[in-house]
Formats: structure tokens, C-alpha cells, sequence
């Protein structure tokens, strides 16, 4: 059972590189909005007609109505 | 074209159209701003948004109302060198958005940098409706705003200069990382505290024992920090509160537990100090959560507030943000806005709406030279004005810096679960001291000091530091379903006490704006035509908040689309158009306090009489009713002339000497003051000080910006509705409290008693323990499980 002894404190130390993980992660705001990521999960995450769209609504309409 | 007379339904909110919009390929809309809304998305192939739509359950909203505001402000130099700095040559801004719902919105906001050139990403909030947008050095703020007001959103740019938000963003991190270092130290305790009480004995335990001292400091000093500091405030300002025992459990139990360790005893508290530690931040956690999210309406204020300002400049009209407007300044305020400023009219003629000031529901006429106050509401026409005095300095400001200063001076209220547990920490404290005594005479020192700790571990009050924040986590997040959105969750124990409601009149229980009371026709047109639909097609363009009323009125009236030729509208006098050889006009004929009445005059003969009203709302009568029968006083307060307020407190039967008529701001507020149960419910600027010095104060949709701030409770919804709701919510929430704490103090009667007599010891009360903190939970997920549907 010596071996509990040198287990448990390596064990305690690396629970306290996850928690300084948890820290850090929150400081960077990591859980700052609980709600939002969970529904931004269920998007499909398409492009949509990349380069017709990639300037002003306006021009598209203009080039509709030539 | 057909007539449309069934019901049919708008292809972008799916509402129930009341005024048509066609489009060219005979789609039907409600209104103007649904069909460019649903154009912008059929344009650039984004609809997915429907079938997003679809899925998320949320379907017919409708798009907040159009208005139009020029946002060419957010590109000046100076909003940028003040307010946005640039980074890496990107600029990012927050604005909050009016409209959003579902995710939705969040998949079509966030396509943002496809529609609008120069935009980096867009990032929504939905529990706050914020969206973060960022733009390089091509991207340009005001063109995003403008995005957003087509795509059926409104935005309000925030400024960051006020702290406020990152402060409390800090302050919401700060005790996420509590709570992560309590749960992890907790969980690892747990795993030496098991194994004692599966008979670790001999140098492993005392190893043990030291492990679990060491992995407690941390929440004993960090973690728990909280507790301390408002225990010491409360103590200072001779009141004990919740956290007056809890610190005492946490700290008591921490230094027993350690001297024991030293003295080479395994029996210790440090498994459930850590845990207790970690429960009760983590539901205080759940509180704050629930609380903000329907209400960022606190830091709201400032976004009602309108930003863009119209300046007359060598005869051209800039837009500029009120923040850099001046004394002596002209600006320009359009019929339908607020005006911004106290100052004079020195251009236009028009009338204005002065209820939010007043409380007086009639228009006031204003000329060259009349004064005019911030706050007020220009009806008719475009009004040139010179600025006399600016934010703090109008009449208007003045008022809100009372407040502001009352705020800051108010005592806080004793809560039901602090008065139960003064008597609880008291008794508690008492009864050990007595048991500690009377052991170290009789008996040894040892037996005492093992006896007095089974005694406090077991009688520590969780149920108050967990279930009833718990029970009121559950009773504000249904409310905000029911759009009830509370701020302060002792409003839903102190509206229980209350035996007076107070109700504001304009606004309250009348809409606060005009709609149309009758039509009277007096004689045929000569032209076969109905009278409604040439005053419909007559309304049909204008701007003006009367036509505004009529459409509504007769938005289910049978249209054959007569074709009006000539249209035009002069501002302050009427609507002109001809229909075949026929001239018809619409005009004002009569106006006082509390109606306008318009005539439809078909070549200058009056054919039809048109009486427009501020009308009791339809459930008003029937609610004051109900709340009379839960035992309620109601009161009327009302700036309006007594003659008015007489009328509507007959349609909704409150009794005459009930009714407090002509009386102004400070008036209103002497009132309710004067009152120590006092319910008050109002809208306008002329409420805010009592709405602040009642004992409750509830502002219901469509209240000013300042209402929102002071008020305790705000209505989403209109109308008297919520009030009930709350009342009956309030009720709910303070017997499921009651339970809570009747089964604690049979708990802690029946635990003490057994510790007294030394019945239990450190495992029995161990495995206690959390089974009462279960039973309690259970209690407060029963007693409001009906409410969270």
C-alpha cells in the first residue's frame, strides 16, 4: 500500500493542471454564453453562393433587374 | 384582384394579416417591412432560415416595428476615436437586438459577413440578444445596422464606456472559477472521506486526514469567500443573513475538523463543508443565470434610449449621436419621435403627445416659440428646435437624478429566510453552548466537543442556502415565460404583503394611445363605394399615429382595391385623393382633452364622422375584477383631468374615492410612499419616482426607458394581465417556502435532539445529511413544478 503514499499526490497534481485548465478557459470567456453554442451546434455550416453574395445585396438586385 | 375577407396568413412572421403588402409574385405579407424582410432572405438563398425556423417550434412573431433611424453616425470620427478602437486593424461593436427569438435568427444573423462587405463575423448571444459584429478596415458599422433593420431586426448599438457590462462579465467569471475549484477539491475529498468511513485506519488515515485538510484550504479560503463578505456586511449593518450560518458551518467546521486531524482523530467535516460550499454557489449560480437572461432590461435603459440625432447644419440635416449634440444646437424631430431635448421650437407647427411627462392623454398644440420638454412625443409635423439644456440638465433628466439618488440611499429589505435564520443561528448557537457545558461538567471535555459538532454539522442550514434559492430560480424562470420579467427575486416573497395596488391610468389601463372608438356615416357616398374603404385606402400611406389607428380599425374590412388617384398629404391638415370624378378628404374636425374626431368629406360635403379615443384595454375591466377578489385595494393615479379619469375609472369600476386625478410626478410618488404596502403600476416618465418609491413597482410593456430601470418587475407582454399572474405566482412561490422551511425545522428539531443525546454519530450524520438536502430540493421542484410548464 506504500505506493498510495506517491499515487494520491500525483493524482491531487494532475486534478490541479485540469482545474488551472478550467481557470484559464474561463478567464478567456470560454463560458461566458451557455446558451448560444448549443444551437449554433445544430447549423449547417454551408457557404452560400460564395461569390454572388459577397459584395452588396443592392448590386445583386441591380444585376437582376438587367 | 380578389377581396380579401378570410383570414390569411403573411408569408415572413405568420401572423394574421391585418394591413396587405403584395409582392410582385402575389405573395401575401402583413406589412411592408415583413415582405423586404423576407426578400432580403430570398435574395441572397437564405432560406433555410424557414425551415430552421420550423424546426426550433417558434413560429408567428412578429418583426419589431419599422422605424426609420439613420445609423450614419456609427461611421463618424468621432464615435471611433472615442468609443471603437481599432485592434489589428479590426473593430469590433456590440449591439442589442430588438426581435431576435430562435436559432433562427442566430443561423441568419451570423450569415452577416456574407451579405455585408467587410465583415469579419458576427457573433450572437441568444440569452442576452446581443450580437458582437467585427469589420476590417472596408467593413463599416453603419451599413451592418442598416443590414439588420432589412433583415427584420432592430439594433442598438452599445458603447462600452460604462464598465457596467465587463464588470459584471468579471464578476460572473470570477465565481465560475469558485465554484470549478469548490467542485473539484469537494470531489476529491470525497474520495478520502469514503474510504474513512470504509475503515481506512492507522497512518493512512492520518495521511488521509492531512490530504483532505489541504484540499479543503482552498475552498475554505477561496472558494467560500462570498459567504464571508456578505455575512460581514450584514453583521455590520447589525442584520444576520443566510450567510451568517453558513460561514459559521463553513468555518466552525473546518477548524474542528482540523484540530482533530492534528490531534490524530479521523473524524472530520471536511467532505461536507466542501460539498455544502459547492452546492449552494452553484444554485446561487443558477439564480443569476435565470435572472439575467430575459433581463439585460437593467443595463437596458440606454438602449431605448435613440441615438442618432438630426442636426440642422448651414441648412442640411446630418445625423450625428446625441452624445455630441450642444446647447444652441438645431435639430430636427420628425413626426412620431421623441423629442431629445428640452429647448424652443423655432421652425413648424404641429401638436405633441406630453402623457409620458404628464400623464395627460390629450395632444397639446405647439407653434413657433412654444417650449418644449425631452420626453414629449411630436405628433404632426417636423419641428425645427433649438437645444436649451441637454440630458441631466431637462426636465426630464432632473427627475431620473432623483432617482438615481433615492437608489442609492435605500435600506435592504429583511427577507423571509433572513428572519428564519436569526432565529435558527441563535438557537442553534444556544443550544451547543448549553450542550457544550453541561458534557464538559458531566461527562468529559471530549464527549462534549464531539456532541456540539454532530449538533451544528447536522442542523447546518441547507435547505435555506439551497432550496429556496432553488424555488426562486424556478419561480422567476416561469414568470419570464408568462413575460413576466422580475429582477429582484425578493419581489416575488414581498408581493405577497402587499394590500394596495396603485394603477396608472394612460398606458395602464387604457392603451395609451389612440384608436378609433366609432364611425359614425352620416350620409351615402355618390359613388358607389363603402365609406370604410375609402378612409382605408385614404390612411393607407400615412405616417400619422391616427391613420395609423383606423388602418388597424379596419384592417378586416372587405377592399376592392379602388384605385386613388391625386393622393397627397399636407402635415397638419389632412389626407386629399380622388377616386374617379369624386374628391375626398380626411381631416380633423373636433379635438379636446381626452378625444380627436376626423371627418371624411367627400367633395368638401362631411359624409362620415370619425371618433378616436385612448380606450380602455379590453381584459382591463374583468382583471381589476379578479384582483379585487384576491383581496386587493385598487387605486387610480393619473396626471389626467379629473373629468377623464372619472370615465375610465367607471368602465373598469373602481370607485370614485379611489381615484387620485391631476396629480403630478412628485405627487404620485407622496402617494405611494405614504403607503407601506403599495403595488404601483405605471408606464411614463411620470411614474418613475413612484414606481421607485413604491414597496413593488411594475412597469408594463411599452414604459420608458427609465421605468424599466427603476421598477422591480417589467411586463413584456401589455396590459394588466401580468399583475395577476404575479400576484398568483407570488402566492405559489411563498407556500412552497413555507414547506421548505417547516420540514427544516422538523429536520433540525428531530437531528438535535438525537445529537444531544449523542444518537448520531460522524458517519450517521454524513449520510443525514445530503438526504435532507434532498428531500428539500424535492420539495421546491413540487411546489413549483406547475409553474414551469
Amino acid at each position: 500500500m506504500n505506493i498510495l503514499y506517491f499515487m494520491i499526490p500525483v493524482a491531487v497534481c494532475m486534478g490541479a493542471v485540469f482545474v488551472y485548465f478550467f481557470i484559464w478557459a474561463t478567464k478567456n470567456g470560454q463560458f461566458d454564453d451557455l446558451d448560444t453554442p448549443s444551437m449554433r451546434l445544430l447549423l449547417e455550416d454551408t457557404e452560400i453562393n460564395q461569390e454572388e453574395n459577397s459584395v452588396d445585396i443592392n448590386l445583386k438586385q441591380n444585376r437582376k433587374e438587367l | 384582384m380578389a377581396a380579401v375577407t378570410e383570414k390569411t396568413i403573411c408569408c415572413h412572421c405568420q401572423q394574421d394579416i391585418k394591413v396587405l403588402s403584395i409582392d410582385e409574385d402575389g405573395r401575401e405579407f402583413c406589412c411592408p417591412g415583413c415582405l423586404s424582410v423576407f426578400h432580403i432572405i430570398s435574395q441572397n438563398n437564405l432560406e433555410q432560415f424557414y425551415q430552421y425556423r420550423e424546426t426550433s417550434g417558434e413560429s408567428g412573431w412578429q418583426i419589431p416595428e419599422f422605424r426609420d433611424e439613420n445609423f450614419s453616425y456609427l461611421d463618424s470620427e468621432q464615435i471611433h476615436r472615442d468609443y471603437i478602437p481599432e485592434r489589428d486593424g479590426f473593430k469590433t461593436m456590440l449591439f442589442y437586438l430588438e426581435g431576435i427569438h430562435c436559432i433562427a435568427c442566430l443561423w441568419l444573423i451570423e450569415k452577416l459577413p456574407q451579405l455585408v462587405l467587410g465583415t469579419d463575423y458576427a457573433k450572437v448571444n441568444l440569452s442576452k440578444s446581443t450580437v458582437e459584429v467585427k469589420i476590417n478596415r472596408e467593413g463599416s458599422f453603419s451599413k451592418v445596422a442598416n443590414m439588420l433593420v432589412r433583415m427584420g431586426y432592430f439594433p442598438h448599438p452599445i458603447f462600452k464606456e460604462d464598465q457596467l457590462e465587463s464588470l459584471r462579465q468579471k464578476e460572473e467569471r470570477t465565481l465560475l472559477i469558485r465554484i470549478g475549484v469548490a467542485a473539484a477539491c469537494a470531489m476529491n475529498i470525497m474520495l478520502f472521506a469514503i474510504s474513512l468511513y470504509g475503515g481506512a485506519s492507522g497512518t493512512l488515515a492520518k495521511y488521509f486526514g492531512y490530504f483532505c485538510m489541504i484540499l479543503s484550504l482552498p475552498v475554505v479560503m477561496y472558494s467560500a469567500l462570498p459567504f464571508y463578505h456578505s455575512s460581514l456586511a450584514a453583521l455590520k449593518s447589525r442584520h444576520i443573513n443566510i450567510d451568517v450560518p453558513l460561514s459559521l458551518a463553513i468555518l466552525l467546521g473546518f477548524f474542528i475538523s482540523s484540530f482533530n486531524v492534528f490531534k490524530g482523530s479521523d473524524v472530520h467535516y471536511f467532505d461536507s463543508i466542501t460539498t455544502l460550499t459547492f452546492l449552494i454557489l452553484f444554485s446561487r449560480y443558477l439564480l443569476r443565470r435565470v435572472q439575467q437572461n430575459g433581463l439585460s432590461v437593467a443595463s437596458l435603459s440606454q438602449f431605448f434610449d435613440r441615438g442618432d440625432i438630426k442636426k440642422v447644419e448651414n441648412g442640411n440635416i446630418i445625423s450625428i449621436h446625441k452624445k455630441y449634440l450642444q446647447k444652441q444646437d438645431h435639430i430636427q424631430v420628425l413626426p412620431g419621435e421623441m423629442i431629445p431635448v428640452d429647448g424652443e421650437i423655432i421652425e413648424g407647427k404641429s401638436s405633441l403627445n406630453t402623457s409620458a411627462l404628464t400623464g395627460e392623454s390629450g395632444t397639446v398644440p405647439a407653434f413657433k416659440g412654444s417650449k418644449v420638454f425631452a420626453g414629449t412625443e411630436n405628433i404632426e409635423s417636423p419641428l425645427i428646435i433649438k437645444v436649451e439644456a441637454l440630458n441631466e440638465e431637462t426636465r426630464m433628466g432632473r427627475i431620473f437624478e432623483k432617482i438615481e439618488r433615492l437608489h442609492q440611499d435605500q435600506a435592504p429589505i429583511v427577507r423571509l429566510t433572513d428572519k428564519f435564520s436569526r432565529v435558527f443561528l441563535v438557537s442553534v448557537l444556544l443550544l451547543a453552548s448549553i450542550l457544550f457545558l453541561y458534557f464538559s461538567f458531566t461527562a468529559s471535555v471530549e464527549i462534549a466537543l464531539m456532541r456540539t459538532l454532530s449538533l451544528i454539522i447536522i442542523t447546518c442550514p441547507c435547505a435555506l442556502g439551497l432550496a429556496i434559492p432553488l424555488t426562486f430560480t424556478r419561480s422567476i424562470a416561469s414568470a419570464a415565460k408568462e413575460g413576466i420579467i422580475i429582477k429582484d427575486e425578493t419581489v416575488v416573497e414581498k408581493i405577497n404583503h402587499c394590500k394596495n395596488l396603485y394603477l396608472d391610468k394612460t398606458g395602464t389601463i387604457t392603451h395609451g394611445k389612440y384608436s378609433v372608438e366609432k364611425i359614425e356615416h352620416l350620409q351615402p357616398l355618390q359613388a358607389q363605394l363603402a365609406h370604410d374603404e375609402v378612409i382605408y385606402q385614404l390612411e393607407k400611406f400615412s405616417k400619422h399615429p391616427l391613420a395609423k389607428a383606423i388602418r388597424n380599425e379596419l384592417s378586416q374590412t372587405e377592399r376592392n382595391n379602388i384605385s386613388l388617384e391625386h393622393y397627397k398629404e399636407i402635415l397638419g391638415k389632412g389626407v386629399y385623393g380622388q377616386v374617379g370624378e369624386n374628391r375626398y378628404h380626411i381631416t380633423g374636425i373636433e379635438s379636446s382633452s381626452d378625444f380627436v374626431q376626423l371627418g371624411l368629406f367627400e367633395n368638401n360635403q362631411l359624409v362620415s364622422k370619425i371618433t378616436l379615443s385612448d380606450k380602455v384595454r379590453d381584459d382591463s375591466k374583468n382583471l381589476i375584477k379578479k384582483m379585487r377578489n384576491l383581496g386587493l385595494n385598487i387605486f387610480m393615479l393619473t396626471g389626467d383631468k379629473k373629468s377623464n379619469a372619472i370615465k375610465v375609472a367607471d368602465s373598469v369600476q373602481i370607485d370614485h374615492k379611489n381615484i387620485y386625478a391631476e396629480s403630478n410626478p412628485e405627487q404620485k410618488a407622496e402617494i405611494v410612499e405614504k403607503d407601506a404596502s403599495s403595488i404601483m403600476v405605471g408606464d411614463g416618465a411620470n411614474d418613475t419616482l413612484a414606481l421607485k418609491l413604491s414597496s413593488v413597482g411594475i412597469a408594463v410593456q411599452g414604459s420608458i426607458d427609465v421605468g424599466l430601470k427603476v421598477s422591480d418587475v417589467y411586463f413584456s407582454n401589455p396590459g394588466l394581465a401580468g399583475i395577476y399572474n404575479l400576484l398568483k405566482l407570488g402566492k405559489r412561490t411563498l407556500h412552497t417556502v413555507y414547506g421548505i422551511l417547516i420540514f427544516t425545522t422538523l429536520y433540525n428539531l428531530a437531528g438535535a435532539t438525537l445529537a444531544t443525546m449523542g444518537l448520531i454519530g460522524p458517519l450517521q450524520a454524513a449520510i443525514i445529511m445530503p438526504i435532507s438536502s434532498l428531500i428539500v430540493t424535492a420539495i421546491s421542484f413540487y411546489g413549483t413544478k406547475g409553474e414551469s410548464r
